[in-house]
């Protein structure tokens, strides 16, 4: 039944829509920008793009997670629809989960089409550890959803879920690499950035290094489990 | 056969009794109104029969369930309309009925719904795209979609027209007709005198009356209201000296003397010994709103406030 009720959410064009156009779009622009910037040096003998492509990773976990998400679940709540939901027989955690899963399946996607993109039009190469791969981004997405949920759970409405997003979306874009290529930054912010969550330093490694640092994903899974029940804790339906 | 039992009832927020000991039964299939100004507790009292709160003290009994126990059972056999609730903006009509029609094991037909709710051109539209009149339809026709033995519409017609307003109306007859037991919150007094079987009057968290519109003003009968306009200013205590009269208020030029006995007839000597001429008399029966100012002792708020439930 769960399922069943999962489903129907996903049908719903507001879930999708939104959802997986923006990063399709963002993609498509980062995708222009990186095609002007060719090879080599500099970056541990990479190209540019290969070594930015991680951090186009962050990019699509973060709009999700902080910012789509949350001001989808703040605003849900501000107008009354989880309450309304709480008076039919689907409990309106559902609605939360249906909203996760259909974030998850946007982010999947739109990795899928970003390393698409990138092995067939710009050569970037597929990660070199898959399933390290697959870990450090389910792990670090999961780390940041818990902390768009707890921001979602704290705010008073969609509006201020979008603006209060930004404490955390920032320097997650900074620590990703995003504004400055991490190679500029000094080796302490590095360092730390790699327990920033969606630690950029484990897709990375499992993608063009020797495999995620087991600290770091062992980082993303204690944010979960901390800030996940003070989440679960705090939040009201109305 | 009652549908809901409540039994002293008592919810309180901090030092504040918002539910002070209410105890009312309602019968199947009748149109039960809940009247009281803004604030007095109502939403609160609906709230916790529909198991959305929990109760500081009291019993309640729903369809023979316990609301906080059973509240998977309750959900599937009774249908709320909130007070303030919205759709996300982009769903359309149809998905939002669809959805919630998902959620029931035996789901109304909801196109029907949507005809006779008027809304049967809408089913594309998004939600924040619908007027406030549609907004309010579509939340009681997703009120009704799993075919609800009880229904508890909160505050049903705020917000709309008189024309809308009167479609409502003779929806919810509809609807009661079809055997739907119906709990309706209401501030507005026509609504109640025109929909309601029975009353319960609440006030300041506590149940003033109960009984049926007519029971009510019947209570208060024997008060009436003179209203006229005075030939000259004078001392309202001329008149409120009189055993006869219970109330002296204005109405701009307006005077509205309320009592009674032989109220016209004490009043008219009174105002005849100090060469007062009242122009433009006339004599009132007592209406439901007076039998509300009667039995709580202050006048039902009109205005469409947002009620504070928490």
């Amino acid at each position: 039944m769960t399922f069943v009720e999962v489903k129907q959410f996903l049908r719903e064009p507001i879930n999708t829509g939104v959802a997986v156009g923006l990063p399709t779009a963002l993609l498509i622009i980062f995708g222009n920008i990186d095609g002007m910037n060719v090879p080599d040096p500099l970056w541990g003998g990479l190209r540019f793009i290969d070594y930015f492509t991680p951090s186009m990773v962050v990019i699509i976990v973060a709009v999700l997670a902080l910012q789509s998400m949350p001001s989808y679940i703040a605003n849900y709540r501000e107008k009354g629809v989880l309450k309304r939901l709480s008076t039919t027989p689907v409990s309106p955690a559902m609605l939360i989960t249906a909203q996760l899963l259909t974030q998850l399946a946007a982010a999947v996607s739109a990795l899928v089409l970003l390393m698409l993109v990138g092995t067939l039009f710009i050569g970037v190469p597929l990660p070199a550890h898959p399933l390290d791969f697959i870990l450090s981004f389910l792990l670090g997405l999961s780390a940041l959803m818990t902390l768009g949920l707890l921001l979602a759970a704290v705010v008073p409405n969609g509006r201020s879920a979008t603006a209060a997003s930004f404490v955390i979306f920032i320097p997650t874009l900074f620590f990703a690499g995003v504004y400055a290529p991490r190679a500029f930054l000094p080796d302490f912010v590095v360092t730390f950035g790699g327990y920033f969550p969606p630690s950029v330093q484990a897709l990375q490694d499992s993608w063009t290094g020797d495999g995620a640092n087991p600290w770091h994903l062992l980082t993303m899974a204690a944010i979960v489990v901390i800030f996940g029940p003070i989440t679960a804790k705090i939040f009201r339906w109305e | 056969m009652a549908v809901i039992e409540v039994t002293d009832l008592r919810k309180r927020y901090g030092d504040i009794d918002v539910v002070d000991g209410v105890t009312l039964s309602v019968e199947e299939g009748e149109i039960f109104g809940i009247l009281g100004p803004n604030g007095a507790g109502k939403t609160t009292t609906v709230e916790c029969v529909a198991g959305l709160r929990k109760p500081s003290g009291g019993r309640i009994n729903v369809l023979g369930l316990d609301p906080q126990k059973d509240v998977r059972a309750l959900r599937k056999h009774l249908g709320m309309q909130l007070q303030h609730s919205e759709l996300p903006e982009k769903m359309r009509v149809h998905e939002a009925m669809t959805m919630f029609a998902s959620f029931y094991p035996h789901p109304a037909d909801g196109d029907r719904l949507l005809h006779q709710l008027g809304l049967a051109d809408k089913r594309k539209t998004p939600f924040a795209k619908l007027s406030g009149g549609q907004q309010q339809r579509l939340s009681i026709a997703l009120a009704l979609i799993g075919q609800p033995k009880v229904a508890i519409l909160d505050e049903l017609t705020t917000g709309l027209d008189p024309a809308a307003r009167r479609n409502t109306w003779q929806m919810v007859e509809e609807v009661r007709a079809r055997g739907v037991t119906i709990v309706l919150v209401t501030h507005f007094m026509e609504e109640a005198e025109r929909l309601c079987d029975r009353l319960a009057l609440i006030d300041r968290g506590k149940l003033i009356a109960l009984d049926t519109p007519a029971g009510l003003v019947e209570k208060v009968s024997d008060s009436q209201r003179l209203r006229f306009r005075p030939s000259k200013e004078f001392d309202d205590r001329i008149l409120t000296d009189l055993d006869d009269v219970t109330d002296v208020s204005r109405q701009g030029p307006q005077l509205v003397v309320t009592g009674r006995g032989n109220l016209l007839q004490s009043v008219s000597a009174r105002l005849a010994s100090q060469d007062i001429v009242a122009g433009d008399l006339r004599v009132e029966q007592a209406s439901l709103e007076d039998a509300f100012v009667a039995l709580t002792g202050r006048q039902i708020t009109l205005g469409e406030h947002v009620e504070s439930a928490s």
